[in-house]
């Protein structure tokens, strides 16, 4: 996710995108049509090599990792603990309150004026570089930092919290992962579960269980990690 | 089995995402979107 008011960015935020056209209450044919054109073809490609914050938390959690910090309560969750359920659904939630129904009433988009990306790619440079900027800032600015500091807090001691737990377009290319043309697939003869693969992932799944998780980002850590060579990488052809 | 019918509906969900993208091109939401990329640029600066 690349900010746009990011002082280098060329594309729009397709999440800001999507508040926008809630907020002046027309469907986002064009926005949507393009998301769902990546998706289809790549599912959530994107999020593993394209997006800047996505990097960015994974620098801050190395730097965590050499501080010892350990790990994060929500990390520690385990599939079939009644609280993994749900935090799995709170991309939607942000989706759907914040990016839809939120700016739809208010007509403000209000994900974008909390967003730690848009904090990061473009608050803080452009009120570093405009003087004119820097004279109008209010409580938002300050209420936008406090959120910022605790991602870096949470970051620190989790795996890319923002895409696991907040992220909207992470929610909106989620579910084509399931039918991507792009997909990864597991060879369970060769496969021996010895959990390289998850200890490799930045969003912490083990792909052995469920090759076409929502929640893999594909950045095919794991293709390169497997001892195995269990783990490849396919596309449709029919 | 199941092979054939994810790629179907990968197929027609490309198609709907075709034809959405050629939907919101005549109604001009692409200009639209560009536009509109000042107003929502001082929204996430966070001073508005």
């Amino acid at each position: 996710m690349n900010c746009y008011a990011c002082p280098g960015a060329i594309f729009a935020c397709p999440i800001g995108t999507l508040q926008h056209f809630a907020a002046i209450r027309q469907f986002p044919f064009y926005t949507l049509g393009v998301l769902a054109l990546v998706g289809t073809m790549v599912g959530r490609l994107a999020c593993g090599w394209l997006c800047p914050f996505g990097w960015f938390q994974e620098l801050v959690h190395s730097l965590g990792r050499r501080l010892r910090l350990g790990r994060g309560r929500l990390d520690r969750l385990r599939v079939g603990q009644p609280a993994s359920k749900y935090v799995g659904w709170l991309p939607y939630m942000f989706l759907i309150v914040l990016v839809g129904v939120v700016p739809l009433f208010t007509r403000e988009p209000w994900f974008s004026k909390l967003c730690p990306v848009g904090t990061i790619e473009a608050a803080i440079p452009w009120i570093l570089v405009n003087a004119g900027l820097r004279a109008q800032v209010g409580w938002l600015f300050a209420v936008k930092i406090a959120i910022l500091l605790g991602f870096l807090f949470w970051m620190l001691r989790s795996k890319r919290p923002f895409c696991r737990f907040v992220c909207p377009l992470g929610a909106i290319w989620s579910p084509f992962n399931r039918l991507s043309a792009l997909h990864l697939a597991v060879d369970r003869t060769s496969c021996s579960q010895c959990e390289i693969c998850h200890t490799v992932c930045p969003v912490d799944i083990r792909i052995y269980e469920d090759p076409h998780s929502t929640r893999c980002i594909r950045c095919m850590e794991c293709v390169r990690a497997c001892p195995e060579g269990a783990i490849r990488l396919g596309m449709d052809e029919t | 089995m199941l092979f054939r019918s994810r790629v179907l509906v990968n197929r027609i969900l490309l198609g709907i995402a075709l034809l959405a993208i050629a939907l919101g091109l005549a109604l001009g939401q692409a200009l639209i979107t560009w536009l509109n990329a000042t107003v929502l640029c001082l929204s996430c600066i966070g001073i508005q």
